[in-house]
């Protein structure tokens, strides 16, 4: 599978990077690489990630639908 | 104030009424301050899982968000089933937690675990309070959090020096943290799922839980009239339209109508509306409605596509959406169609219907469900444990009413019915509300019959008692040759006794003719009243698809008639 990239900004509070590491964890979904830093308030999180279409979607839904996420940017 | 001070404003101005939990050490200063609240009232469980269920009860039958507490460690993890419960079911719950002292976190201190870590993926939202001043603003904003959108439980974990530490409360600063707003669908949409379903020879309505959730059952009731198009339910929308209503077709899946099953098998179209297609609905995806457009509506953005490949998907809400639907085909003029499809439906729904009356002993459960049926309250609340007695209450039980059939869908949680009982009947202490109850179950939550006597909350419970786990006997008989282990148990444990001992009454049954008579007596007497009704051991007692199996291959249970597809066939 071809390696994606996402950019994740979610609002820095407890357990902000456990949020987004077990939407992968749960479902088996595999992490090449996480590069998080704080930005003001928030923390903007770069998740690479070995993904079909099926994986991408379902990580990019799941991002969206974390209730302190702010923005998701995928780019291949 | 401090900040448990600051915890229980907030539910006090999110209007909270009533809270279910247990105290111990870490929750103390949030329990001081229920102390002088005259205006939360505090049902004290036997156990957190009861109070997790209870709340959910509450909250199944109310809409309104349903409040529980522990406290810290043990009394935490204890509220794990049932936030995991809730969460499966998108039920609004908000749990609290009792926490040690920040500086002791990580320190292996007692009664420490990690109840934010642990509740993370179970929980639509949590928090961990890290100062004084956020126990208000975090309050209100877990309340608004697991209501909005698709709800769910949200949890906060409160160490204990957040909670006695000062802060000043400043309300009129106070606005929520912003969500995240749902999509808006334009009126096109709307009006090209109208010419689907207009212009489809084999429509099927599929009812979830959202429409449930969405109090839209009025709506689903109006559009399949309008239509003149059948409708399935999920184990959730029990309900939401009257199952006697005659466009009602019952229960898919798993242990579904034989008749529902076909009739998606053969659709052309099927507008689904706030279910998630879990696999005891699908059965085998490549099976499922395999000729049938889905149009697939659901609040939830993810939902959409996850199991079952959509050919037009929207999300809102199940109101909402039927609304718009509905609004759009009053427009325009349904054509008079050739209605072949709903007339070999109607057939296989009548051959489909099987005796449940019955004279054996030790009792059928269907002919308990039966009996149950010719009294039942049109206002009562039936929750159910999980088991053979659920599907059976699923598959027989008739509700008339969205919010009256609470069960444990998702999650499947032995113990679910009795505390989400003691939670409907708090919410609704003008009704009669039974669980309908098996004794593997029961015997797993039965402190709550303390809890129930003590706070007299007047319940019922209806007792399929056949000595085992029902269910697992059928998957160990049908896939496992038979070999039976750890299914069979409770032959020295009497029930009656065991209600007794806490101050319930109790009866036993043991003929099928005694049944309406001591449900009426029990559901009279306005106490906590057990009927033990001696249930037959039915290995097979309901139409079976093996878990990924189709749907529409069904093993029949021993009193199931042989419905024959062959109209389809004619196609």
């Amino acid at each position: 599978m071809q390696n994606k990239k996402v950019i994740v900004t979610i609002k820095d509070s407890v357990g902000a990077l456990p949020r987004i590491i077990q939407i992968f964890a749960r479902r088996g979904f595999a992490i090449e690489e996480v590069h998080a830093k704080t930005i003001g308030e928030n923390k903007e999180v770069i998740i690479i990630f070995p993904a079909d279409e099926y994986i991408q979607k379902i990580v990019l839904g799941q991002l969206n639908k974390l209730v302190d996420s702010i923005e998701v940017k995928d780019e291949v | 104030m401090n900040g448990a001070r600051g915890v229980v404003e907030g539910l006090l101005d999110e209007k909270a009424e009533v809270i279910f939990g247990i105290p111990g050490g870490a929750a103390l200063p949030i329990y001081d301050e229920f102390h002088k609240e005259p205006n939360l009232r505090h049902i004290h469980m036997m156990h957190e899982q009861g109070a997790a269920h209870a709340a959910e009860g509450y909250s199944r039958v109310l809409g309104k968000v349903g409040l529980c507490m522990g406290t810290s460690g043990p009394g935490a993890t204890n509220l794990v089933t049932g936030i995991a419960d809730a969460f499966m079911d998108s039920v609004p719950i908000v749990a609290l937690t009792g926490q040690v002292p920040t500086k002791l976190l990580g320190k292996d201190a007692f009664q420490e675990t990690d109840t934010f870590g642990i509740t993370l993926p179970i929980t639509k939202h949590n928090f961990r309070l890290s100062k004084s001043e956020d126990a208000y603003q975090n309050t209100r904003d877990a309340f608004n959090i697991s209501l909005s959108g698709r709800p769910g439980p949200v949890l906060i974990d409160l160490p204990k020096d957040t909670m006695v530490g000062e802060f000043e409360l400043n309300k009129e600063q106070f606005k929520y943290t912003q969500l995240k707003a749902l999509p808006q669908n334009s009126n096109e949409v709307f009006s090209k799922v109208v010419d689907l379903l207009f212009n489809a020879e084999r429509p099927m309505i599929l009812a979830g839980g959202g429409v449930t959730i969405a109090n839209a059952g009025l709506e689903l009731t109006k559009l399949a009239e309008l239509l003149r198009c059948y409708v399935a339910t999920t184990i959730t929308a029990r309900g939401a339209i009257p199952t006697t209503h005659p466009l009602s077709l019952g229960q898919i899946g798993m242990h579904g109508r034989q008749v529902v099953n076909h009739s998606i098998a053969n659709c052309d179209l099927l507008l689904a509306v706030g279910t998630r297609f879990s696999d005891r609905i699908t059965g085998n995806l490549e099976a499922f409605a395999p000729n049938a457009k889905i149009i697939h509506i659901d609040i939830d953005a993810t939902e959409l596509g996850k199991n079952v490949p959509f050919h037009m998907g929207i999300v809102s809400d199940a109101k909402t959406a039927l609304q718009s639907i509905l609004a759009v085909a009053a427009q325009k003029k349904l054509q008079g169609k050739d209605n072949l499809f709903r007339q070999r439906v109607k057939a296989l729904d009548v051959e489909c219907r099987c005796n449940i009356a019955s004279d054996d002993t030790p009792i059928r459960p269907e002919t308990i469900i039966k009996e149950i049926n010719e009294i039942l309250p049109e206002n009562a609340i039936v929750t159910t444990e999980v088991g053979h007695h659920q599907m059976f209450a699923t598959h027989f039980l008739k509700v008339k009413n969205p919010r009256h059939f609470l069960t444990s869908a998702g999650a499947g949680t032995m113990g679910f019915g009795l505390p989400a009982a003691i939670g409907a009947k708090v919410a609704a202490p003008d009704q009669p509300v039974i669980d309908i109850s098996g004794d593997g179950s029961l015997i797993m939550v039965c402190q709550e019959i303390a809890t129930a006597v003590e706070n007299d909350i007047p319940l019922t419970i209806a007792l399929f008692n056949n000595g085992g786990y029902g269910i697992v006997q059928q998957w160990q008989k049908e896939f496992y040759e038979g070999r039976k282990i750890a299914v069979e148990f409770g032959k020295h444990t009497d029930f009656v006794k065991l209600a007794q001992s806490m101050g319930a009454e109790g009866i036993k049954v043991e003929r099928p003719s005694e049944i309406q008579e001591a449900m009426k007596q029990a559901i009279m007497s306005d106490k906590v009243f057990l009927v033990d009704i001696a249930t037959s051991t039915v290995d097979n007692g309901m139409p079976l698809v093996p878990p990924l199996g189709k749907n529409t291959e069904m093993l029949l249970g021993q009193h199931c008639p042989l419905v024959n597809p062959r109209y389809f066939d004619a196609e």
